[in-house]
């Protein structure tokens, strides 16, 4: 029997079950046969990897689809993406996660878009001093009301000075004020600027000073030539009355002044290049230009609000008190819950003492749960595994890092370093946060930290570990 | 892109509905069919013609074709139709009818039995010379041998298929192809030889 047609059905999957039946008994037999359906075989398997066969041509794709006048966005990923196995794999898997790649892009654009709609713009003004003691001043007007303050020219209402007039007009913005807050603005100032305006500020201050004297004179001299030095609005007002409205005016301009001062103080804090002019002469500020001194006790009194830091040029030496909450989280799956709840458990208070700005150390008492795993072996030899959470009372000493290269605005990060102990043994802590300084000697507590607890069980060395989140307040003594 | 991918779950009647409908997303369910066929038709074409250059204008002709036919205006009995529309035979035939309307033109083709163009026998080859041995022996056939062979290897047809597109028994389809098996195998056979024993 020539059992070759036995072979072609068998590879076509034709052959019914009775051929199939002999072609095997023979095929164990007869090695022609097997060689023979090896042949078979191999040519099916080189017929399915006919790759030249099986794809048409991108001309011909392209050809067609143009003929019937269909667009490139419906032929696109037949004639460039062809039937490549990585570009079909990519193509399947940016459509089913297409949804979720569009809304990451959109995300992204718009996270974009937003940090950058908080960039800060604005105007910019000119501090200058003259040599009286008190000091010139450029008129600004601070909108805190709203991100974007209007920044002034100095107004000029006297239409005989013409200097005035000259270089300061109200379109005369050669400074930028930045808002980084709403409540602080920080000046940008151009420092030759500032130096070429001081001859301005000294001249208006000495003229108002002079029309005080002017008007101080006219008064005792009951002269009514003064009118003509008056300002038309107030021409109803008695002379008594116009010299104290101008003393105020002139007030109110010095204490503007003051506050650009205040503001190239803390500026010159950030970046003293800019105003080359500030000196510190202990406990006042001054200029290389003028021989004004501005007490320090008036910009930190004025800047209260502010980030008093910048202008505490004291060490926070002293005692801090604090105290967290805390929400652990250990390292391992805990199949058991705490042995009792304790009052203030999780509840940590601290005392640090203040060595300087940057180094801190002191105690820290924790009331918190360690889940304990640990074994042990009887007498027979049968392990046991116990599992354990009990509440501990944990003292430690801790080192706390606040380097001041890290400090911005209000917040003040840290590292803390702690070793301390309770009844089941030695633990160890590696705590990263920050400080925020909420007013004067109050702060907010944001950390996270790890805690390693180092036992002993029939002189078997075990840990237990876990992290742990707290937030908390503190205050500097 | 979302388009594409719905599209992938319908079946052959449901993109040629859509392709008869007049909307835009006629073109949608086209690019379907023929990402789904165009192998196979490709195949047919490359496989049984004997000319590259022809075979890849019948291959373009038949879509064409298909295209037009398809936006003709409907039958009555359309949807008597559709039931039993087969999308790959329907492609087949017009690649056929394409092919036989060219071969008509060429000279009578001679019957090559079998051909010892082979001067070495104890070569070893890979798989791509492999194919182009088995291409060179299918070149050798006989139209009709060549046609079934490829429709059965190639295209996967069953012998129900190539009996109603060729127009021949079922019996006759599958004396064909086996036919068509034995001369390519007589003609391969001392290189056969030699790939087995690698």
């Amino acid at each position: 029997m020539d059992y070759i047609d036995h072979i072609y059905e068998f590879v076509d999957g034709t052959i019914d079950p009775i051929k199939e039946q002999q072609l095997f008994n023979e095929l164990s037999i007869n090695e022609v046969l097997r060689n023979e359906l090896k042949e078979q075989i191999t040519v099916s398997n080189a017929i399915k990897n006919d790759f030249i066969a099986f794809n048409p041509s991108a001309d011909s794709t392209l050809k067609i689809f143009s003929q019937l006048g269909m667009t490139s966005a419906v032929t696109t990923s037949t004639t460039i993406l062809g039937n490549s196995l990585i570009k079909n794999k990519l193509l399947g898997l940016f459509s089913n996660y297409s949804q979720s790649i569009y809304t990451l892009i959109g995300t992204s654009v718009l996270a974009t878009i937003g940090y950058f709609m908080l960039e800060f713009n604005g105007n910019s003004i000119n501090l200058t001093q003259n040599g009286n003691s008190q000091p010139t001043y450029n008129s600004s007007s601070n909108n805190s009301s709203n991100n974007i303050p209007n920044s002034y020219s100095f107004n000029n209402d006297n239409k005989n000075d013409e200097n005035l007039g000259k270089n300061l007009s109200k379109n005369d913005t050669t400074f930028k004020t930045e808002i980084i807050y709403k409540d602080r603005i920080i000046y940008k100032e151009d420092a030759s600027k500032v130096k070429n305006l001081t001859s301005v500020y000294k001249s208006k201050i000495n003229q108002l000073n002079q029309k005080i004297k002017d008007l101080e004179n006219n008064l005792t001299q009951n002269s009514n030539s003064s009118s003509d030095n008056l300002n038309t609005e107030n021409t109803n007002l008695s002379l008594a009355e116009i010299i104290e409205k101008t003393k105020i005016e002139t007030k109110i301009e010095v204490e503007k002044q003051y506050e650009t001062f205040y503001h190239t103080i803390y500026l010159s804090k950030e970046t003293p290049n800019i105003v080359e002019d500030i000196v510190f002469k202990n406990e006042f500020i001054t200029t290389k230009s003028t021989d004004i001194l501005v007490p320090m006790e008036n910009i930190q009194r004025h800047y209260e609000r502010y980030n008093e830091s910048y202008f505490d040029k004291s060490e926070q030496i002293g005692l801090s008190l604090e105290t967290s909450w805390a929400q652990y989280f250990s390292t391992i799956e805990e199949k058991i819950n705490p042995a009792q709840y304790q009052n203030f458990n999780n509840f940590r208070v601290a005392a640090l003492y203040n060595f300087n700005n940057e180094i801190s150390a002191g105690l820290d008492f924790r009331r918190e749960n360690f889940y304990q795993v640990y074994n042990l072996i009887d007498k027979i030899g049968d392990p046991y595994i116990y599992e354990q959470k009990p509440n501990f009372n944990t003292l430690s000493a801790v080192v706390r890092y606040k380097p001041n290269f890290l400090k911005f605005y209000s917040f003040n990060p840290f590292a803390q370093f702690g070793i301390g102990g309770n009844v089941a043994g030695e633990v160890g802590r590696i705590m990263i946060g920050s400080e925020y300084k909420i007013a004067n000697n109050y702060k907010f507590l944001m950390a996270f930290d790890y805690n390693m607890l180092n036992f002993h069980h029939n002189q078997i060395r075990y840990t237990s570990n876990k992290y742990g989140f707290h937030m908390g307040i503190g205050i500097d003594i | 892109m979302f388009l594409e991918k719905n599209l992938k779950k319908y079946n052959d009647m449901e993109l040629i509905t859509l392709l008869k409908s007049n909307s835009s997303i006629s073109d949608f369910a086209f690019k379907e069919i023929y990402d789904r066929y165009s192998s196979n038709v490709n195949a047919y074409c490359m496989r049984v013609y004997n000319n590259q250059e022809l075979a890849e204008d019948v291959f373009q002709e038949t879509f064409i074709r298909f295209y037009q036919s398809m936006k003709k205006k409907s039958d009555d009995n359309e949807e008597n139709i559709l039931l039993n529309f087969n999308i790959p035979g329907l492609l087949i035939t017009i690649s056929r009818n394409f092919i036989l309307n060219l071969k008509r033109k060429e000279k009578k083709e001679v019957v090559v039995e079998s051909f010892d163009f082979f001067e070495h026998d104890t070569q070893n080859y890979e798989n791509q010379e492999l194919l182009d041995l088995i291409k060179k022996a299918l070149d050798t056939l006989e139209f009709d041998y060549r046609e079934a062979f490829v429709m059965r290897e190639y295209n996967g047809m069953s012998y129900e298929e190539i009996a109603k597109i060729t127009n021949i028994s079922i019996s006759n389809a599958k004396a064909r192809v086996f036919r068509a098996k034995q001369k390519i195998r007589d003609i391969l056979k001392p290189y056969l030889v030699d790939i087995n024993k690698i």
